[in-house]
């Protein structure tokens, strides 16, 4: 049985930081089953790179400033490639965090990939704004597509929602 | 004949730090001053906000111990309403509190100090960090965050969240504890007391290896300072404060921490935001006192938990009276580790953890309340005055890591002057110093850790104050 690991990253407070929340809440809700776990963080740590390598698919949500309000990145990302990181304890990448499962716990999942949204607003406030808001159920679906075996190639920007 | 150098606090950089050594005209260090450089504001800020909100405002101070500061926070707001706390309450507060600092300690031995231990103060730079100790000895490395990750399911689970977690309320907390939960945690403890134990045997083997960073790392005679239950063990959640000397003698005992302006006095210099607390009776700075790990191992008369007392008294048999060498802050650690998992394994084995008594409810009855409680690099205090509306009109906190500022400075000049015999500073030679700080775990200002590199600025300076080395290790 395939196991996936889908974490969710962002602050509650800061307006459309939290959508990869919102997200995680959603699909909580879609995708029950012991197949599929997904976690939510205000940030992600180093704890996080023993989960990681005992699943065999690994989705990391967030927001990005990278983008235009509404705008569905999503890309497939390997462990870093290197030594001698400075290993920050407060809060580490996807590729850092691949790279520890890796060499941590010896293993990484197959397939990982970070799917972003283009974010308004990371101003105080409890809520997402409206092109965020709008691009949760593509964002969804992408998730989906993912989840029923779509692969992509590294660093490619998939537009899935017009800002 | 050294000159003053002024600090300008560039911006408000999260654990942003700086040292500055002085030498005389034998190019000897003759001064060294730990700058922290940032500024927070949180006793100011708060004025006019309603003291219930107070828990969650103040835990905002860290990323790495809120929980400590949401625990003094509600019992300085348990003050202000006079309010008994539930017992089944306080003891799921007190298992809160053991799980912070078991992540925090963990944190701070595995990942931020480990390198140091494993690889060795001269090691490469590039190699000290924990992908180091992974490559080395990677059980440790895995036992570390495995402990860490442990200490944050407690909290995760008792609280909901890791990270700025609400559940403590003013009166107790907002939900008791259920069957599966309990279960859960308690499943976890056998693995964690495994890896603790192996990490123990390991580090006292590897303490042969650091003979000389022992002997000179801030290890001087101090005050130690601490809360201590009325069976003389560790009051992790409460006590009394007690304080105790470099002979292992008593001297105060029994002191309130409502009362604390009647023994902590808190001075400024003008290098550091970060004050100076010193114990009043002995003045500026001979008050000079220690809290954290090493301290309270110091004061107690036992441990109190059947592993971690055993752990205790080969501990104290380190030295005839107190031990005095903050490179044993880690060691101190490590023993505290076993004891919070053991004292967690023993609250959630009462019966009474399970009730569903969890909050008294009270009006605002007092118009000041003080909380204190021990965060994992020491005695937290909060201090609150109100108006007759409940609104905020003052706020004192009392940082653990401030009380041991008086140390922290003169344990960077005692290392530096063993180490630094030249007008060339050396990698070793920064790495020795940096370690003096991170022995003691500093969250500076309480605003965060430093990252796995203490972010240091050190300046090495002769005694017209010419700049003869600069080092800057950036965040």
């Amino acid at each position: 049985m395939t196991h996936t690991l889908i974490l969710a990253c962002g602050n509650p407070l800061r307006g459309d930081d939290a959508v990869a929340l919102h997200l995680a809440r959603l699909l909580r809700e879609q995708l029950a089953g012991p197949e599929i776990t997904v976690h939510s963080a205000q940030q992600w740590t180093p704890e996080l790179a023993e989960p990681i390598s005992r699943c065999d698919l690994a989705i990391f949500l967030d927001a990005s400033s990278r983008f235009s309000p509404g705008f569905v990145h999503c890309e497939s990302v390997a462990p870093l490639v290197g030594q001698g990181h400075a290993l920050l304890t407060h809060s580490c990448n996807p590729p850092l965090l691949l790279l520890m499962s890796q060499q941590f716990y010896t293993r990484a999942p197959q397939r990982a990939f970070l799917l972003t949204i283009g974010s308004q607003s990371f101003a105080f406030s409890f809520s997402l704004s409206s092109p965020v808001q709008r691009a949760i159920p593509q964002a969804l679906s992408h998730i989906n597509s993912i989840l029923s075996g779509a692969t992509y190639a590294p660093s490619v920007t998939h537009a899935l929602c017009a800002p | 004949m050294g000159k003053t150098i002024t600090i300008d606090p560039v911006t408000r950089i999260e654990g942003h730090a700086k040292i500055t050594l002085q030498t005389d005209e034998h190019g000897e260090v003759s001064n060294a001053y730990f700058h922290v450089t940032q500024f927070r504001g949180f006793e100011k800020f708060c004025e006019g906000r309603p003291f219930y909100e107070m828990p969650y405002l103040m835990e905002r101070i860290c990323g790495i111990c809120p929980v400590s500061h949401l625990l003094a926070s509600a019992k300085a707001c348990d003050a202000l309403l006079a309010v008994r706390v539930p017992p089944a309450s306080m003891k799921l507060r007190r298992i809160l509190n053991l799980a912070q600092i078991l992540q925090s300690h963990a944190l701070s031995f595995f990942y931020l100090s480990a390198p140091d231990l494993l690889l060795g103060m001269d090691a490469d730079p590039k190699e000290r960090n924990l992908f180091g100790v992974m490559r080395n000895n990677p059980e440790l490395g895995r036992g570390g965050i495995r402990l860490r990750q442990f200490g944050q399911q407690i909290i995760e689970t008792l609280a909901g969240k890791r990270i700025h977690p609400g559940w403590v309320v003013p009166g107790g907390v907002n939900e008791p504890l259920t069957v599966q939960k309990r279960d859960f945690l308690l499943a976890g403890i056998p693995e964690a007391i495994q890896i603790i134990l192996k990490t123990l045997r390991w580090f006292k083997k590897t303490m042969e290896s650091f003979r000389e960073e022992i002997r000179t790392f801030a290890n001087f005679p101090t005050l130690f300072m601490g809360l201590v239950t009325p069976d003389g063990r560790p009051g992790y959640y409460d006590g009394a404060i007690r304080f105790t000397d470099s002979f292992g003698k008593i001297v105060a005992d029994n002191l309130s921490p409502a009362h604390y302006p009647e023994f902590l006095g808190e001075a400024v210099e003008p290098f550091t935001f970060t004050k100076f607390p010193y114990y009043l009776p002995f003045g500026y700075p001979d008050g000079i006192y220690r809290v954290g790990p090493l301290a309270r191992l110091n004061l107690v008369d036992r441990c109190g938990t059947p592993l971690a007392q055993q752990e205790w008294v080969e501990f104290r048999a380190l030295e005839r009276h107190s031990v005095l060498s903050s490179f044993h802050y880690h060691y101190a650690r490590l023993i505290e580790i076993l004891f919070c998992l053991e004292h967690i394994e023993e609250f959630l084995n009462d019966p009474e953890i399970l009730s569903t008594h969890v909050r008294s409810t009270a009006s605002l009855n007092n118009l000041e309340g003080v909380g204190a409680a021990e965060a994992p690099r020491g005695t937290l205090i909060h201090h609150y005055r109100v108006d007759e509306q409940g609104l905020i009109t003052w706020a004192n906190l009392i940082i653990a890591t401030n009380h041991n500022n008086l140390a922290m400075n003169r344990g960077i000049l005692q290392a530096a002057r063993h180490f630094v015999r030249s007008d060339k500073l050396t990698e070793g030679m920064l790495n020795r110093v940096e370690a003096v700080i991170r022995a003691f775990d500093p969250c500076l200002s309480c605003s965060t850790h430093a990252d796995g590199h203490l972010p240091l600025h050190i300046r090495l300076l002769a005694p017209d104050g010419t700049l003869l080395d600069e080092t800057k290790r950036p965040s």
